[in-house]
């Protein structure tokens, strides 16, 4: 089961950075609108003003999720047990699109005389893939379920936190922790819950805002929606594939923990001298739990790799590369 | 696509009434189909959401557009005149190219009529 959920979204993450791959190398999901001239000092303080707003929310979200998740000068109590590492970058994240959602997102300046509007209904998916949506929101829905599998087989451990892993063997039990029971779950369910409903704000702010009066920006106001809200649901998905891949990790390593035993009996190691002493105690590794545990730190970590390139497209896409095309096409114009 | 001009005497809401009723009516919107919502035209045209609202609410009253609660707003009028549009595209073409402005062109039609 557990296996199962993390390799899920694992095949799900790797669907979502190929998806963007091959359609970043057709270069059709955010093609370079055509634009007049005239329109050019407006474009280029919009476009300035849409990247100002998305390197901002970036640099927050890689500032606060670093200092958070790894703690690097030691400000968490101690008491916290590791609850401010496996938040730091929902928090990170959710920060990060308050930012973006705390003003117009896109704001073309106000017109007087004739206005125009188009009569096409826009809502928070107007302006990506379906798929775009789906694929992050399946991905939530995975980690809740694995977190609930992780909580209902916790136990407590010495201070009575669901936060341990124990498993019967011969004559006793094994139990290991950090384990991401109801301890960390609860409040990583309840931080993802609340991503998701910022990532739905900053989509509802997108699709709100008024369009140019000039019919003839449409195309520009277009690709600046398209990829603001790219951006959001790569950040947001960088952060939720992160934590999802430190919590599958730390699972991993707590179960394959308590299936690792080691005997009475010496370890023997057959080599070119013949039967030789490899240690004192030979290992024993209960099965399935040992394989389980591997898997999931294998799974957990291949999240943290899908995170870094879903990063990195996030990145990418703050620069608004669509409007360099845009620069130059109307610089050989003028 | 619809505009409102400053400079028109005709109030906002009157603009948007009668444009949206000629869209409906010449099927260029057609049955079923959604409308923006009041908050997002208003926003588009820097107008007050009221204004957009009252001109909903009389395409509402001449049975234009019907607005349900979490399902919007959507065109309920059937055009009567739908199957006659290609014909009249293309009388307006002829009309066009002979010359005759809207209004003569409306004398014609009803010159013939009776």
């Amino acid at each position: 089961m557990f296996g199962l959920l993390s390799l899920s979204l694992v095949v799900l993450g790797g669907v979502v950075v190929v998806l963007i791959a091959l359609r970043s190398r057709s270069r059709g999901d955010i093609p370079a609108p055509i634009i007049e001239p005239r329109f050019a000092v407006d474009v280029a303080a919009q476009v300035q003003r849409t990247r100002g707003r998305l390197t901002l929310a970036l640099v927050l979200f890689v500032a606060i999720g670093f200092v958070a998740t790894l703690d690097p000068m030691g400000l968490q109590p101690r008491s916290w047990l590791g609850l401010g590492n496996a938040l730091g970058l929902a928090v990170a994240a959710i920060i990060a699109g308050l930012v973006l959602a705390a003003s117009p997102i896109v704001s073309w300046p106000r017109a007087e005389g004739v206005r125009t509007a188009d009569l096409v209904p826009r809502s928070g998916g107007s302006f990506g893939p379906r798929w775009g949506f789906a694929l992050p929101l399946a991905s939530a829905g995975i980690l809740i379920l694995f977190l609930l599998v992780t909580g209902l087989t916790s136990v407590p451990d010495d201070l009575g936190l669901y936060r341990a892993f124990t498993v019967e063997i011969v004559g006793g039990s094994s139990t290991a922790s950090p384990y991401p029971g109801w301890f960390y779950g609860v409040p990583v369910i309840a931080a993802t819950l609340v991503l998701a409903g910022v990532v739905l704000l900053v989509l509802n702010r997108v699709a709100a805002a008024p369009r140019p009066a000039n019919p003839d920006l449409y195309p520009v106001d277009d690709a600046l929606r398209r990829s603001v809200t790219r951006f959001i649901m790569l950040l947001s998905s960088s952060a939720l594939l992160a934590y999802f891949g430190g919590v599958a990790a730390i699972a991993g390593n707590a179960t394959s923990n308590t299936a690792s035993q080691w005997t009475e009996s010496p370890d023997w190691q057959v080599s070119s001298e013949g039967v030789v002493l490899a240690g004192d105690y030979l290992p024993l590794y209960l099965q399935p739990t040992y394989a389980i545990g591997i898997v999931e730190s294998i799974v957990g970590i291949a999240l943290l790799a899908l995170a870094i390139v879903l990063l990195v497209f996030a990145a990418a896409t703050s620069t608004l590369r669509w409007a360099t095309v845009v620069a130059e096409s109307e610089t050989i114009a003028a | 696509m619809i505009t409102v001009d400053d400079a028109n005497p005709t109030p906002p809401y009157e603009q948007i009434r009668s444009q949206l009723a000629s869209l409906i009516n010449a099927g260029s919107l057609a049955f079923g189909e959604r409308l923006p919502t009041v908050r997002q035209l208003a926003a588009d045209l820097r107008l007050a959401p009221g204004t957009v609202a009252r001109a909903y609410t009389e395409l509402e009253a001449q049975g234009l557009i019907e607005s349900k609660r979490g399902a919007g707003t959507r065109v309920s009028a059937h055009v009567e005149a739908a199957p006659m549009l290609g014909e009249t595209a293309a009388f307006v073409t002829a009309a066009r190219a002979t010359g005759l402005d809207l209004e003569a062109a409306i004398v014609a039609v009803r010159a013939a009529w009776t």
